[in-house]
Formats: C-alpha cells, structure tokens, sequence
C-alpha cells in the first residue's frame, strides 16, 4: 500500500468521522488538493483538467486500494463512496493537515470543488483580485456556481491563509 | 496530395503543408523511436517507431471526425454552410494535433521518462517543439491559408494546436464546448491514439490481442450534447464493439504491455541511461532534448565503460520467480508481501528486483468506465447514449464482460539473479504449500 496508500486510507477515516458519513472520491480529491497547495506533498500531482482540479494518479491509488481490501467504493447518485475497510488510524496526519481537514472537511463535494477550482484560479491568475478570480472560476466551471458562492470561497481562502488579496 | 503507405491502414494521405511537418527535424527524429521500448526483445517484430504511428492518429482522426460529423450535421451551426467552413477548420486542427502528439516523446518512448529533470513530463517537450521549433513556422503557414480562404477568424497557431490538446482551460480563446469536444479525439478512453496503437502493435508484435473491429467502432462514436457541453460518446447498440475495444487494451497490457521480459528489461535500460545522460537526466533544453533518440542512446551504451549498463546490453536476465494474478485480492497481496521480505531476508536485498503495475502507461482506469454524476471531474468518463439519445447509460450495469476486467490490474512481480534462483523457487514452495496457492511460482 505504501505511505501514499495510507494517508489517502487516514484522510478518507477522518472526513467521515468530521462528518459523520462515508465521503465520496470527489471530496478526497478536492480535500488532497487543499492540503497539497498548503506546501505539504502527499505525492499526488493536479492538473486542471475541464472540470478543475484533478489528480489521475489519485484515483488510480484510490482503485489500487480497493484491490487491496483496504476500501470499499460503493456507486450512488452521489458519485464515488469510500469507506475505509481496515481502521487506518491517524499517525500519518499532521497538525497542518488535521487543521486544514477540520476546516474544510464538514463541505459537501460540491462546495469543496468549488474552493479548490476557486484556488486553482487564484494560483493560475496573473493579476491577482477578486474579479479576475471570479472571472477565472466562471471560465472553468460556467455558470455552476453564482458569484456570491464564489465570492464567499474567495474569502474563506483567504481566512484560511491560502493567499492574501491586496484591495 | 502525397500518400503513405501504411501496413495497418493503406494509404494515409497527406497534403503538401503537412508533409513540411513530417519532412522537419523533429518529426524525423520519431523514425528513430521506437513506439514500445525494449518489447522487440520479447516480440521480435515489434521494431516500429512513433513515425508511423503519429501518421496513423492523423489517419484515424479524420476518419473518426468525418464519421462523427456525418451523422451530427449542423452540429457547430445551425447554417449548413458556416457548419461546414468550422468543420473543415476543426479537422484540420485534429490533423496537425495527431501528427505533432508523440514529439516530445524520450528514446525507448515511455520506458526512460522517470529520467526527466525538473519534473518535466514528455507532453513538455512536444508543447515547446510545436510552438518554438520549425513545426510552428510550418502549422502558421497552414493557419493563414485557412484564413486566406474562409476569413480572418479561422486561424490556426502553434499556440492554438497545443491548447486544445493540452487541455489549456484557462487560456484566453480556450473555446467551450468545442475545443474540449475536439481533445476527446486525441486524448480520452475513446481516442484515436488507442485506436491506432492497439492495431499497430498487435500487428508488430504478431499477436491477436489488440485486434478489434476499428470501422464497426468508428461507426459506434457519436457526440453527446447538453446545453454546456459536446462529448464524443458511444450510440445506443455500440456496447459490444466498445467491449472489444476495451478487452483489446486489456488483453495488450496484460500479455505485451507489462509482458514481465520487457518490463524487466525496461528498467535495465533505466539503469544504464542514467549513466549516459548528462548528470542522469535528459536534457531540459528541447534544442539539446532533440539530439537524443534509440540510435544515440544504443551509440552511448556501446561506447560505455560502466558495469551498469551491462545486463541491458548483454541481455542479462533476472527470473521471475512469483507474481500475482491480474487482479489480486487482499489475501494474495499479503502473500506476495510475505514472500518478498522472506527473500530479501534469506537472499539478500541485492538479488532482487521487484516490479509493480502503478508506474506503466496505458493504465485502465476504472472510474472512467462508470457513470458517476458529480464525480466526474477528468471529464473522461465513457459516455453511453440510452435508446432516447439524450439519456446516458452506465457502462458497467449493461455488460457483465467489463465489470470483471475493469477491476484495477495489480499485477506484482519478484525478480531475483540467476545464481539464486533456485533457493528463491524452493523458499516459495515451502510457503506456498502452507495455504492455497493463488499467486504463480515461476
């Protein structure tokens, strides 16, 4: 399973708990990326493929773990669900990771996918502000999400010390 | 019109501009790089390079565009005649991103990438040939034809050609839903990249495997169209020519793809680049990057006086002495594990060699072959239109055939040296005879 294989199992433990229900493969993704851009390397490359943010390589691992009896991955109208099979305990999360986890892992998918193409964005921007962000967001995802949405991801990036705006 | 001919498809016709393209350096360099690495070794035949196969994509590309456009008329416009200027305008595109795909690739293709520097990844190389070698004088000259032709706003560039093959989502003109629409035929479960190499290499190599009915197929794509977005998509009735294109892949992975020979020999060859390459790693300068193809790598090697390179140039082999089945289950990945620490503990870490599936290309993802409403954020999700053409269906409830293969492959594999090889057999039998025995002794 390796190392990767394990934090992917501790991450998906402890978004379930925090939340009280198995998360689905989109928030892992989404929730992985979040920790990622916070300089913490899990090993998972993203590309902004058309509809945000995505790692390949991770969904691969995600089947990888499945293979393994790790996982269970069980399809509903909601996408993806993941349920780790073995308890895979927590030592493997850091305090930064635990933070940015508690922060973002009670969102729903939809709200996650948000604040991670909306950070996508703000990283692919060359003048950073909050109308190019928007504007980047809507280029990725259309109309999806309103701008009021985007603008509370905006901020609640910044809150979370992923970057600061100058106004 | 210049033709070529191809052993898998005729003749692949080419006008005078493309064949500027393949007449320029780096589209000759792919003579020189072979399309499946060290597989000649095991396949004897399979000596056929990124040349022919990049002329193969463009083939297919056009023949899949025109088939798709034939049966979606007014797809682009509802004015026949504007439909049919953007139609010639995108076919065009296909034709230059098809031929220019595989121009970044490394000698011995996917066999030596891990040697890139800097995090660098073949498509690197090709998005910097395409727009800052030859080839981009060549593609700008094609591009003002079309405007000289059908007017100003049906330009193409270099920059165009890489971003929609490279997916550049948030460049200024990136194009929704076409230019997505347009990837899908040369980067998606259902391209023409697959299509070309699964016929190419079946042929080479002389097995049946990567066989599959390609015009029954062609005929099966349609496009599948909502409000924001146009997918390149299987018709209502075309499941089974998509299962036998599916089991094609699969069946070429397993007995060529990961053939246990040419994967060991693979890393061999890793192995001894490293110590032919300038500090290890190919040259992050594409101008110096372009220098290196399978002739200058086999020059090096030859004239290299490293013990390294050794058992790739004198084929010294290891034996597989166990691997795991094609999808392994938790009770034979513990065994394999088992085993492993046993022989690294009674033989030593130094005769062995272990080899796994996660780092090979042509890798099936399982989640593109399930519909899976909001997780679908690759956007490569096979997509299967329901008798009412508007309405998906899900891949793995309507065939039985895929959901068993479609199963993530995990094959693992142990390699040790010759002179241990039966110590290693013996220490494997003794566990092996202590349960059922799932994995394969070798």
């Amino acid at each position: 399973m390796g190392e990767q294989g394990e934090i992917i199992l501790q991450i998906t433990e402890k978004l379930t708990e925090i939340s009280g229900s198995a998360p689905c493969k989109k928030k892992v993704q989404k929730m992985i990326y979040l920790i990622e851009e916070k300089g913490i390397d899990i090993g998972f490359p993203y590309k902004i493929y058309i509809y945000g943010p995505y790692s390949a390589d991770l969904d691969y691992k995600i089947c990888e773990l499945k293979a393994e009896g790790c996982l269970d991955i069980q399809q509903s109208n909601r996408g993806h669900m993941l349920k780790c099979i073995t308890q895979p305990g927590s030592s493997l999360i850091s305090d930064r990771m635990n933070e940015i986890i508690s922060i973002f892992g009670k969102k729903n998918a939809r709200t996650l996918e948000l604040i991670a193409t909306t950070l996508y964005a703000e990283r692919y921007v060359e003048h950073k502000n909050r109308e190019n962000i928007i504007k980047a967001v809507k280029k990725i995802k259309g109309e999806k999400f309103p701008e009021e949405k985007i603008t509370d991801a905006i901020c609640l990036l910044e809150e979370s010390n992923y970057f600061s705006l100058a106004y | 019109m210049n033709k070529f001919r191809d052993p898998i498809h005729g003749f692949i016709e080419v006008t005078d501009e493309e064949k500027r393209i393949i007449d320029s350096g780096p589209f000759r360099r792919l003579r020189n790089i072979k399309q499946l690495a060290t597989t000649n070794l095991v396949y004897h035949g399979a000596e056929h390079t990124r040349f022919g196969h990049s002329l193969g994509v463009m083939h297919l590309v056009t023949q899949t565009f025109d088939a798709v456009m034939q049966k979606n008329p007014n797809l682009f416009s509802k004015k026949a005649n504007e439909n049919d200027k953007i139609c010639l305008y995108y076919r065009q595109i296909l034709r230059l991103i098809a031929l220019c795909h595989d121009l970044g690739h490394a000698p011995f293709s996917h066999a030596s990438e891990e040697l890139f520097s800097d995090r660098r990844t073949h498509e690197d190389y090709t998005k910097d040939i395409i727009c800052n070698t030859e080839i981009a004088d060549y593609i700008e000259d094609i591009g003002k034809e079309f405007q000289k032709k059908y007017g100003n706003e049906y330009s193409i560039t270099p920059d165009l050609i890489w971003m929609i093959y490279g997916g550049e989502v948030m460049a200024d003109g990136y194009k929704r839903p076409d230019y997505p629409f347009l990837q899908n035929f040369v980067d998606g479960e259902l391209d023409c990249d697959k299509m070309d190499y699964l016929l190419r290499d079946s042929y080479y190599c002389g097995v049946n495997y990567g066989k599959y009915d390609l015009e029954r197929f062609i005929s099966t794509l349609t496009v599948y169209k909502t409000k924001n977005s146009m997918k390149l998509a299987i018709e209502t009735g075309g499941i089974q020519a998509l299962e036998e294109f599916i089991l094609a892949r699969y069946f070429m992975f397993i007995q060529v793809y990961f053939h246990k020979t040419r994967r060991y020999f693979d890393k061999q060859l890793v192995e001894a680049l490293k110590r032919i390459l300038p500090d290890g790693h190919y040259p992050a300068k594409t101008k110096e990057y372009l220098k290196w193809d399978d002739n200058r790598v086999m020059y090096e090697l030859q004239n290299c006086n490293s013990q390294k390179v050794r058992p790739f140039m004198d084929r010294i082999t290891m034996t597989c002495v166990y691997e795991t089945p094609a999808h392994t289950s938790v009770s034979e990945s513990q065994k394999f594990q088992m085993i492993y620490n046993l022989l690294c503990k009674e033989l030593g870490a130094r005769y062995i060699m272990i080899d796994s599936v996660d780092k090979v290309a042509h890798k099936l993802h399982p989640f593109y072959f399930s519909s899976s409403g909001e997780d679908d954020d690759s956007g490569k999700t096979i997509t299967i239109l329901g008798r009412d053409a508007s309405e998906k269906i899900d891949l793995m409830e309507e065939s039985k055939i895929l959901n068993s293969i479609i199963a993530p492959i995990y094959i693992r594999r142990i390699y040790v040296k010759k002179e241990k090889v039966q110590i290693a057999k013996n220490l494997i039998k003794k566990v092996c005879l202590g349960g059922k025995e799932n994995g394969r002794t070798r």
